[in-house]
């Protein structure tokens, strides 16, 4: 590594200026990035890392308090350099890559047009031929297929990768030296990030230095080659990524490398208990009570279920002859990317949508088929956890009516109404003390709580949660997973969990189905689906998912 | 509020003080116009309190005379004083406003909640009956009404009231259809509520929401309206003293005796102004309500 500094950054503090007083977002750090390099800033929300890319392009919102020893990119000290100055650096030496390519992109503009926008602003590539040409051979080089009809079409036209390949494609648009990517692959499912990471790497191959900001490390460790830990602020942790990843020295590490998912987890507890002896003591997992699966009892099948929609003329098979079933105290994953039909499928079961074809059956009623009228007298055994709970909660209602509510709809008279109330709240760990506080004011773990606590509250049979940890930080998504299983094992509640993270599922599944365009392509226990998927699909869907090789090798060291 | 900028703002309990002091306290208008409405309700409740001659009253010997001490706002054309046929005039013409109001809020708030949950077709249809109604002018829904059913208050209610519908069904219909996507009334059906209970707990409150503040706004509408028709001679009859009436009376008068004309004409642009004032307020507090 003697290739020449690009971006070279010390002793760096933001601040952001509030009522209640300034609050410090970024306390003091340190980096340095070079030319086919790439950086990463791991961490989880609010630990700065954001804000740290935006103090590097000069896009701090206007109450924020810049203050740093040295801030230079390609050689020009930036510390208190005009918008006008940043004007010239932005796009010809600093690139700007964000997490959400439809609304980073102008859904006015064709995507050709807005690559040549950052051509013009620099003066780059002059004249309408050499522009065209520069913006094909920028749309090809970032893989996008058939560059002339995509830089005619629109971003709400593109799919979610085509459309981060033309985001990419115009932060590079200038060949910046620094290109800087803010959860790149965040939105996109694990076929399409694995593409994207390629593209990244192919880049830093090609001399571009990277800064990578992401939350997983995961993505992280197969791209980037120095990770930097952010919590609160500051660096925690500094190296070459396979060595913070193998041997981390700080326990904050070594706790986000615990919280995450995977099928050497399974049975055990994610989240780092709270003073435990030395985390660094290495894999010294605690084991989750166990569960009892009754197979001879099954709570929920589905058979043959087909559900169409129409579009424009074209029928789109959202779901196409799936059949399931799942046993009493049994968790059944289901897996598949967007457009796969597996939150159709959740709808169906949970009677929110009627099937085409086909039926449900919970215990010995065909669900299905009843009208609203009599299979709401049934709904008490099949509770709902959403992926966003804020929305699943009435705004104008506080924690105890949120959970009164579910309690109310079957039957439960009022005196004992209440008790119930607080014993669920004490069951997932909020306490009565939250019981008038608005959901509004409870942080995302804890809104996942109650949602928790509101689906178990009637008892149920089973609990469908669709995608219940995707929206959470990796260690309060440890937490929900943790809650999860050990109160699965308390009560023995089945559990239909869908989700797109496979790490996830196979942490907490018993059997899985995988989905793709409406079918089950495979389906079985999940170590063997996992470990030996038959489906190409299947084997397609495990190779893409980014794994973090280095720490898994020191598990089976370690166990 | 006008935006603060943080940088130059000053020491930080201090803005919050005040934006916390701002927020109790409505702005001088405001409490003016506030202070104006009560004054109105009582003249309405109690209007010998405030005039102690007769609405009816005309005495052939006064007739046409000045704003004086005798009479405050003079004499119409059969010597009745103007101010007391004001003060007892409220009563008419406020109550036409408010009554044409509650018909206009019951029926768009029905109609409204019928349309955006119901199926493509009801939706339809009601939608297509909404775009009829508006699209006739106010005034010649009500003299089609009119001429249908005869000339009276009650007429002139439901002809206000049923032209007015479609501002409040509207709202409500568009509400209640982002309300019944809304996650939280996906989770109320997983609970297993009754469909009534559902809509009367997590639909009909969202859905209803801006209604209070269209309302008062729409009331001073009506009472505009209901004068404007009194004046065609459409609404309230003679002698009842109706501010658009009495408007229509001073018409052919106003070269030489302006008050008769005049003075009504003002009564009712303090009274519109006043509640739509209060009602603005009224729709910004409540905005930024959530925000808070």
């Amino acid at each position: 590594m003697t290739s020449a500094v690009v971006a070279s950054v010390r002793n760096l503090r933001v601040s952001f200026a509030t009522p209640r007083g300034p609050i410090s977002a970024v306390r003091g750090i340190d980096l340095d990035v070079r030319a086919g390099q790439c950086v990463a800033i791991v961490g989880e929300s609010g630990s700065g890392k954001s804000v740290t890319a935006r103090a590097l392009t000069g896009l701090l919102p206007r109450h924020a308090r810049l203050d740093v020893e040295r801030l230079e990119i390609s050689g020009r000290d930036l510390r208190d350099a005009s918008e006008t100055q940043w004007r010239r650096v932005r796009g010809a030496h600093v690139g700007l890559v964000l997490q959400d390519a439809l609304t980073s992109l102008d859904p006015l503009r064709p995507l050709g047009k807005e690559i040549g926008e950052v051509l013009s602003a620099h003066h780059l590539a002059r004249g309408r031929v050499a522009r065209r040409t520069r913006i094909l051979d920028l749309l090809g080089a970032v893989g996008v297929p058939q560059p002339e009809l995509r830089a005619k079409q629109y971003a709400g036209q593109l799919s979610g990768g085509l459309r981060q390949r033309g985001l990419i494609a115009t932060g590079l648009a200038g060949e910046p030296e620094l290109l800087i990517a803010d959860e790149p692959t965040t939105a996109l499912d694990v076929t399409v990030q694995a593409q994207i990471l390629d593209l990244l790497a192919a880049q830093k191959a090609n001399g571009t230095a990277i800064l990578l900001i992401s939350h997983d490390l995961a993505v992280v460790a197969n791209v980037a080659d120095r990770v930097l830990v952010m919590r609160e602020g500051q660096v925690v942790e500094t190296g070459l990524t396979t060595q913070v990843l193998a041997r981390p020295s700080a326990a904050y590490t070594r706790q986000l490398l615990d919280a995450i998912p995977t099928g050497a987890s399974k049975g055990y507890r994610l989240a780092t208990p709270e003073g435990a002896a030395s985390p660094l003591a290495g894999p010294a997992r605690v084991q989750l009570p166990p569960r009892t699966v009754h197979s001879d009892i099954t709570v929920l099948s589905a058979r043959g279920l087909r559900k169409n929609y129409q579009h424009r003329h074209a029928t789109l098979r959202a779901v196409d002859d799936v059949s399931f079933h799942i046993a009493a105290g049994e968790t059944l994953g289901i897996v598949g990317e967007s457009g796969s039909g597996k939150t159709t499928v959740a709808r169906i079961a949970l009677g929110l949508i009627t099937p085409d074809e086909g039926e449900v059956r919970v215990g010995d009623t065909d669900w299905s088929r009843l009208p609203e009228s009599q299979r709401r007298h049934h709904r008490r055994d099949i509770q709902f956890i959403a992926q966003d709970p804020l929305s699943s909660f009435d705004p104008r209602y506080t924690v105890r009516q949120i959970i009164a509510e579910s309690l109310d709809a079957v039957g439960t008279p009022r005196p004992q109404r209440h008790s119930r109330v607080l014993e669920v709240l004490e069951l997932v760990g909020l306490g009565a003390d939250y019981a008038n506080r608005h959901p509004r004011s409870l942080s995302g773990g804890q809104r996942q709580r109650l949602s928790i606590a509101r689906a178990l509250a009637p008892r149920p049979k089973l609990v469908v949660a669709d995608e219940p940890v995707s929206a959470l930080d990796v260690s309060v998504q440890a937490q929900i997973l943790d809650l999860l299983a050990e109160l699965q094992a308390e009560l023995g509640t089945a559990i239909l969990f869908i989700s797109h993270d496979l790490g996830v599922v196979h942490h907490i599944a018993d059997r899985v189905l995988v989905m793709q365009h409406g079918r089950v392509v495979e389906q079985g226990p999940v170590d063997d689906v996992f470990y030996r998927p038959s489906h190409p699909y299947s084997q397609q869907l495990l190779r893409s998912v980014p794994t973090l090789t280095v720490p898994d090798a020191a598990h089976a060291a370690g166990a | 509020m006008a935006t603060v900028d943080l940088l130059t703002a000053p020491a930080p309990s201090d803005t919050a003080g005040r934006t916390a002091a701002a927020r109790r306290i409505p702005p001088v208008g405001v409490l003016v116009a506030l202070t104006f409405l009560v004054l109105v309700v009582l003249v309405i409740a109690f209007p010998g309190l405030f005039s102690n001659a007769g609405p009816l009253y005309a005495d052939p010997l006064h007739v046409f005379q000045k704003p004086s001490g005798q009479h405050w706002l003079g004499t119409d054309q059969l010597g009745r004083d103007v101010y007391s046929r004001i003060l007892y005039g409220a009563r008419y013409s406020i109550f036409i406003g408010a009554a044409a109001t509650a018909i206009a809020v019951t029926v768009g708030v029905v109609v409204g909640l019928v349309a955006g949950l119901g199926g493509k077709i009801t939706d339809e249809i009601a939608t297509r009956l909404l775009d009829v109604i508006a699209a006739f002018p106010g005034i010649l829904l009500a003299i089609v009404l009119i001429t249908i059913v005869g000339r009276g208050i009650p007429t002139l209610i439901v002809a206000l009231g049923l032209w007015s519908v479609p501002r409040y069904a509207r709202i409500v219909r568009a509400e209640t259809q982002v309300v019944r996507e809304s996650g939280f009334v996906e989770q109320a059906v997983t609970f297993g509520l009754r469909r009534r209970t559902l809509i009367a707990r997590h639909v009909l409150p969202h859905a209803v929401r801006s209604i209070p503040i269209l309302a008062t706004m729409g009331l001073g509408y009506s009472i505009l309206a209901a004068s404007s028709l009194s004046f065609l001679g459409l609404g309230a009859q003679p002698p009842s003293p109706e501010w658009g009436a009495m408007l229509s009376d001073g018409r052919n008068y106003v070269d030489n005796a302006w008050w008769i004309s005049v003075f009504p004409g003002i009564a009712i642009v303090l009274v519109v102004l006043a509640v739509s004032t209060v009602g603005r307020y009224l729709q910004r507090r409540l905005e930024n309500r959530d925000l808070v």
